[in-house]
């Protein structure tokens, strides 16, 4: 075995086991020494050299970046993840045909679109999304993100919410609690649209507060221009720009001015 | 359709009728002529002959298979024994049949040499023959070779080559595609669209570009095409399917990525702009512009639907928009599996899933509209949601819809009630006004694209023959040219002129057809012109080159005239005209100085009275009586014919005018050693010159000076030279009243330069020299007069104190 290759996989197992110690500094700093390492392999993409080894060289490649972008959800470093997620991709791609596929790939690919998800980023979700084949939507990873993105199109955000206790992987809680935030954010949005006032138990029940103090906390620190009146908030204020009566003049001596140029230039 | 190739292709090379016998005969005359369009087409550069080629080929794709069609055809094409017939006739092969003999029969003649466009030709012709043929493993060895061919051409040949390499590119791509290994030949398009990139070569670029983001889409690589989209430049297209295809291809990046009104616009007009023929991609556009319409929130329109030739192909998604339309959750899923297996192969089943929530969006407002006040849970039974807490689900959902403005409710948490409001007055709101103005706007819109996208004719080469096209692009670029003159960007200008003389040199090897005078006028118009820039740069050595090469020219072609006159004449004759004009054109001092120098260039050549007596007729009244006291001076037969051509009216000309001609007719004089006239007619001239007013003097002061000069030179090579001292020192008075600046040290130069008596006239020649670079300083300094012609000024000072020296 090429010295190289077994100065990787031992490095590699050292890294395994500070990951799953959950000693993010060693893991951390073993990581990038693994990087510089790979580099070193020239059947790695973007070169794809058809070296003896190969195989086996391009199996650790993806087990280190996939290693490398599960530290980054332990760490929670979103940026991270995504460099890490790119850097693992080609393994899926461009090399699936050389490898057997890796069991944990559909974990990361779904884990991936809920990062997209929590990002607010959908176009990319969706273009990733059209990548998968259909064997790839009927796992449970990739459906879990498929159905949680519906139902926050939807509006169906308990949905949203219920779906964390049945998360496939337990690396999926970090984005799930990022998402539960977000989810916030957006039924407060639509609550006070929707109603005219909700008392101050429903609307912990709405915002999905756990106690009224958190909600009051909440309130003042999010939304101040929120009422509370009687026990009850009051969302009057915010609905208060009622379409005005005026003549939007300016614009309308722009819009004719412009039909009259263009009119002419017809005539 | 056999009737309508031939009409077509009738036109460039007649076809002998009598000779048709069998349709195999008759499709392989078209190739010829096809073949021989081309041949035109490469040697005039003319796309469209190209373009037009490959038409026609399209038309006989069918006719392709007929046994020994191609291998005749190849026979006429090509040169029997070289390596490209080699090969393309090992292909045609297993088909069988006897080429030997009738090969070496016909083709004893030597090697042809065939253009490239031909050779590309070929390739192409017979890749179309194999894929026809279903040899598709066949094909796609033979097309990776073409394409290598392709990428070996030069640069030169790329315009009108361009056009096949795209055909050849095209099919390159569609092999591939059969046998679904487009991954392989992504790298060698990337390289080929830099390679077109690299050759100008648009119509490649837009060919490649477009089989490119095919090639991303096919395998969903939408990021990658968007990129790669974005990034590469949009072309004023060439091709209408270009055009079409890269819309469709947009419409489809931008669908997945959410820009669903962008997406709309681009699959609407990938469809509108789609030929009838081409049936299938408009299926495929209108099925993308449907799911585009109802992700929208929009219900697409049934006459999409009702369209006889699209009804079988558009069913399922007709179906679909009923489900979405009527807000049917159920009807929906039942939809979407039971066309799972025909959604998934149009690829557009992950756009079905997106629109799931559109239905429920729709259900909810045909509920909030149907009833004023109705419980949540009534709701969630209505839209039929399959979820394990349906109240509280519709709750949020119905709360998402109101903040996103689909309905017009509001909820009542309490009582679990979603209460509609009522429907404003909308006519009160500025809604109708933006609406209205939208689609205002939309029209114009479309009125202006469609006047921008009006298309006339190109001047076709039967105009080009024509006399007024000529007389037209002459004018144009003598305007041009004057333009240039008058700002001091001498190389826009050299470069122009060259362009010209290389498109007027080129476009007479092209026109060998016309007529033996009409074709001698174009060297000599180019020459005025050129004639006109080295007056304006001498410097230019390029264009006195091509000058020589054009008189060359000119020359040749008016000896095969009949013709008195000889090529210089004419030439020399039209040139005075250019700088007659030149000067009668303003009156500016520069232009009158030029028109000397240029006169002066033109000396060797005026020496023929009669040249000038036509000058003076042209340029002054016939009956004048200038004119009359010039022509006195030349030696001229008698010409009735002349006389009665010239029209009798008097001619206005200028002041400028009128010295020219007292100085061309004295230069002309003095060449010819008719002193004792030359004299004569320059004391005319200053006589004239001493009758002017200050204000004018000023206008001719260039010419005057000339007088003065050849005034005194006539009188120097009689010997005579003393005699004018006097009415040199009266003249200086003139001038020097006249502050006529140049007058003064002209006749200063040539009292003190020429008079016999320099000893005695030293000191007083000394003072009028100390005199005239005072007042010239002066006139510098003051004024800035003269300030075109500083270094004609700074010349003569040389002299002056040359002068002074001495």
């Amino acid at each position: 075995m090429d010295p190289k290759l077994t100065e990787v996989s031992q490095l590699f197992e050292r890294f395994k086991a500070a990951c799953t110690r959950d000693d993010l500094n060693t893991s951390t700093n073993q990581l990038s020494q693994l990087k510089v390492l790979l580099t070193g392999f020239r059947s790695l993409p973007p070169l794809f050299e058809n070296t003896p080894d190969a195989d086996k060289e391009l199996t650790i490649a993806r087990d280190v970046y996939e290693h490398a972008v599960l530290l980054s959800v332990k760490i929670g470093d979103q940026e991270a993840f995504e460099r890490n997620f790119f850097q693992l991709k080609p393994y899926y791609t461009d090399a699936g045909s050389c490898l057997p596929q890796s069991p944990q790939e559909y974990m990361i690919l779904g884990l991936n679109l809920l990062r997209l998800l929590v990002q607010n980023r959908i176009a990319e979700f969706h273009t990733e999304l059209e990548l998968l084949s259909p064997t790839a939507l009927e796992d449970p990873c990739i459906k879990h993100a498929v159905e949680l993105e519906q139902s926050f199109m939807e509006g169906a955000y308990n949905r949203v919410l219920s779906a964390k206790h049945n998360v496939p992987y337990k690396s999926y809680d970090y984005f799930m609690d990022l998402l539960a935030k977000t989810v916030r954010d957006e039924i407060a949005g639509c609550s006070e649209k929707a109603y005219d006032y909700l008392s101050i138990s429903d609307a912990c029940q709405v915002l999905l507060f756990p106690s009224e103090n958190e909600l009051l906390e909440f309130i003042k620190e999010e939304h101040p221009e929120w009422e509370i009146k009687n026990g009850s908030v009051v969302f009057q204020k915010a609905k208060e720009s009622a379409p005005c009566k005026e003549i939007p003049s300016l614009q309308l001596i722009n819009q004719t001015l412009s039909y009259a140029r263009e009119l002419e230039r017809i005539v | 359709m056999s009737t309508e190739a031939q009409i077509k292709s009738t036109p460039s090379t007649p076809t002998p009728c009598n000779s048709i016998t069998s349709p195999a005969e008759y499709s392989l005359k078209c190739l010829m002529d096809i073949a021989s369009l081309i041949e035109t087409g490469s040697c005039k550069k003319e796309v469209r002959h190209i373009a037009r080629a490959v038409r026609l080929t399209n038309s006989l794709k069918k006719k392709l298979a007929e046994p020994n069609l191609l291998s005749a055809f190849l026979d006429f094409a090509l040169s029997p024994r070289s390596e490209l017939h080699n090969r393309l006739s090992a292909l045609l092969y297993h088909q069988g049949y006897d080429l030997e003999m009738e090969a070496d029969s016909a083709t004893s003649a030597p090697a042809k040499r065939i253009s490239r466009e031909l050779e590309i030709y070929c390739y192409f012709l017979m890749l179309l023959f194999l894929i026809d043929q279903n040899r598709y493993s066949e094909a796609k060895a033979f097309s990776s070779a073409a394409v290598a061919r392709v990428k070996n051409l030069s640069r030169g040949a790329c315009a009108t080559a361009g056009v096949l390499a795209s055909r050849v590119y095209f099919y390159y791509s569609y092999v591939h595609e059969i046998l679904d290994e487009l991954a392989e030949i992504r790298w060698n398009l990337l390289h080929l669209l830099t390679f077109s990139t690299l050759h100008h070569d648009d119509l490649g670029q837009e060919t490649l570009l477009n089989l490119l983001l095919r090639n991303y889409l096919h395998y969903n690589f939408y990021d990658q095409a968007e990129k790669l989209r974005s990034k590469a430049p949009r072309f004023q297209s060439h091709t209408i399917q270009q055009v079409c295809r890269y819309l469709f291809y947009l419409g489809k990046i931008q669908t997945i990525q959410l820009k669903y009104n962008d997406a709309r616009e681009s699959l609407l007009h990938a469809a509108r702009k789609a030929p009838v023929a081409a049936h299938g991609f408009r299926v495929l556009c209108k099925k993308w512009a449907v799911l585009v319409h109802l992700l929208l929130g929009e219900i697409p329109e049934r006459t999409i639907f009702t369209q006889s030739v699209m009804e079988r192909d558009l069913m399922p998604y007709f179906m679909l928009t009923n489900a979405v339309r009527t807000g049917d959750l159920e009807l929906f899923r039942n939809v979407a599996e039971d066309f799972f297996p025909f959604f998934s192969s149009d690829k557009t089943y992950n756009l079905i899933a997106r629109l799931r929530h559109n239905v429920i969006r729709t259900g909810l407002r045909r509920i909030s509209m149907s009833y004023s006040r109705i419980s949540l849970a009534d709701v969630a039974e209505k839209l039929k949601l399959d979820s394990a807490n349906p109240v509280e689900d519709v709750e949020s959902i119905a709360a998402k819809a109101i903040r996103d403005g689909a309905i017009h409710a509001i909820l009542d948490h309490a009582n679990g009630w979603l209460v509609s409001k009522d429907t404003g007055d909308i006519y009160s709101t500025a809604k109708p006004l933006d609406v209205f103005s939208s689609r205002i706007a939309s029209c114009l819109n479309l009125h202006n694209e469609a006047v921008k996208a009006l298309r006339f004719p190109p001047k076709t080469p039967e105009d080009k023959d024509s006399d007024e096209y000529w007389i037209e692009s002459q004018v144009l670029c003598e305007e041009l040219a004057r333009e240039y003159m008058d700002e001091d960007e001498t190389i826009t200008w050299i470069a122009l002129c060259i362009s010209m003389v290389e498109y007027l040199s080129v476009s007479n090897l092209d026109e060998k057809k016309r007529e033996t005078d009409a074709k001698s006028q174009a060297p000599k118009r180019t020459l005025t012109v050129i004639e006109l820039a080295i007056s304006s740069s001498t410097t230019s050595y390029d264009l006195q080159i091509s000058a020589a090469f054009m008189s060359q020219d000119s020359e040749t072609n008016s000896n095969s005239t009949a013709s008195s006159y000889t090529p210089t004449f004419i030439f020399t004759y039209e040139s005075l005209i250019k700088i007659v004009s030149h000067i009668e054109f303003s009156s500016d001092v520069l232009r009158t100085a030029r028109a000397v120098r240029l006169t002066n260039r033109l000396r060797k050549n005026l020496t023929e009275d009669t040249l000038i007596q036509y000058l003076l007729n042209l340029v002054l009244s016939k009956n004048s009586e200038l004119n009359a006291r010039l022509s006195s001076f030349l030696i001229i037969e008698e010409d009735e014919e002349a006389d009665s051509a010239m029209s009798v009216c008097t001619k206005e000309f200028s002041l400028e005018l009128e010295f020219y001609c007292y100085f061309l007719v004295l230069i002309f004089l003095i060449d010819q050693k008719r002193y004792y006239e030359a004299k004569v007619c320059s004391l005319n001239g200053i006589a004239r010159a001493m009758s002017l007013n200050m204000a004018e003097l000023d206008f001719v002061s260039v010419l005057a000076a000339r007088l003065y000069f050849y005034y005194s030179y006539s009188y120097e090579a009689s010997g005579d030279l003393a005699e004018i001292r006097r009415n040199l020192l009266e003249w200086y008075s003139v001038a020097a009243l006249n502050h006529d600046e140049l007058g003064q040290v002209w006749i200063l130069l040539l009292v003190s330069s020429c008079d016999p008596l320099v000893e005695e006239n030293r000191r007083k020649g000394n003072l009028f020299v100390f005199l005239a670079v005072l007042s010239l300083n002066l006139a510098g300094e003051i004024q800035g007069l003269f300030a075109g012609s500083k270094h004609f000024t700074t010349k003569r000072r040389c002299c002056v104190s040359n002068l002074f020296l001495n």
